[in-house]
């Protein structure tokens, strides 16, 4: 039987796979930034609501029997205190006006950004990466 | 006397599972170590992405897949999984592991009888790892429901170029006998 191994040293098409991977990381990145982000919705088992980024305020959240504090404030929102098993959605990268989401599988809460795509469409970017 | 042949047949081949079985039962005790070392180390501090883990439990079925069989890695994969569910995680995170295993061990066939030697072990891990990530968010994106977790995908993208050219550079210069090779030519 014919053993198939890879190459021993690093072939040029593996460079060139990492290249389109990371291309493509960027190209993504580059073209979902823009817009400015006026509030977050907030989804858990009672339902769904909007709370503006803007004003900093204390939220105390239950959801799928866990209790979560989300906190909003200098324009970011972050869960700050959770008690479900994993505390991934602690560990989240706040929500700022780039966008993003923070989501908690266990309690199936999930807070996400809204943001308005008008820059974006309109073809601007706020920033550019030279 | 051909009674006797085949029974002496028999045996070697008893033998050769036995010897088979071991060989799977320690790879599964290798990748498992791997995870839970990984497990020690806090990423979530390092880096803001949920659940970022370095995959060192894919060298070890990477190598089983190469220099082994398949069925022998899939085997690995899926004892790997149940036992570090059973000792280390919940259903939601089995679950998403599960998905993006499963993704990533696909992606060792187009890399094995596709690519074959036009790439070395970096490029194996490292389409593996992006293969994983992806398995992963489409889990999140079926759990949720929702299309939000969509932003995760340019630094879930990045996070496997990077681990996964970590891994395979691991694979790339490990030394041959370090995964029963001497054990596996007397098979």
């Amino acid at each position: 039987m014919e053993k198939i191994l890879p190459n021993k040293k690093p072939t040029a098409l593996d460079f060139i796979i990492i290249a389109i991977f990371l291309a493509f990381a960027l190209l993504f990145i580059f073209f979902s930034v823009g817009g400015e982000s006026l509030s977050v919705t907030v989804t858990s088992d009672v339902g769904e609501t909007t709370y503006p980024l803007d004003r900093d305020m204390t939220l105390h959240i239950s959801s799928g029997g866990y209790n979560y504090t989300v906190e909003i404030k200098d324009g970011k929102a972050a869960v700050t205190e959770a008690d479900c098993p994993d505390g991934i959605c602690k560990s989240t990268r706040p929500i700022d006006r780039d966008g993003g989401s923070i989501i908690c599988v266990p309690g199936g809460l999930l807070i996400k950004s809204n943001i308005s795509h008008g820059e974006a469409e309109n073809g601007k970017a706020d920033i550019i990466i030279p | 006397m051909e009674k006797r042949t085949s029974s002496s047949r028999s045996a070697s081949s008893k033998a050769s599972n036995a010897k088979e079985a071991a060989l799977g039962a320690a790879y599964v005790c290798l990748a498992l170590a791997l995870s839970f070392l990984e497990s020690q180390i806090p990423f979530d501090a390092l880096v803001p992405i949920p659940g970022f883990k370095l995959g060192l439990a894919n060298i070890v079925i990477c190598t089983v897949f190469y220099r082994h069989s398949a069925k022998t890695a899939l085997l690995v994969l899926i004892c790997r999984l149940a036992l570090s569910f059973i000792l280390f995680s919940n259903i939601s995170s089995f679950i998403f592991s599960l998905v993006g295993a499963l993704l990533s061990y696909t992606s060792l066939f187009i890399s094995k009888y596709i690519l074959r030697s036009r790439i070395s072990f970096i490029g194996v891990s490292v389409i593996s790892a992006v293969f994983h990530n992806m398995g992963q968010l489409a889990a999140a994106l079926l759990v949720t429901g929702s299309l939000s977790a969509l932003f995760y995908m340019p630094y879930l993208v990045l996070a496997a170029v990077i681990c996964g050219g970590a891994t395979g550079v691991i694979l790339c210069f490990l030394p041959r006998n370090v995964f029963f090779e001497k054990e596996l030519k007397s098979l």
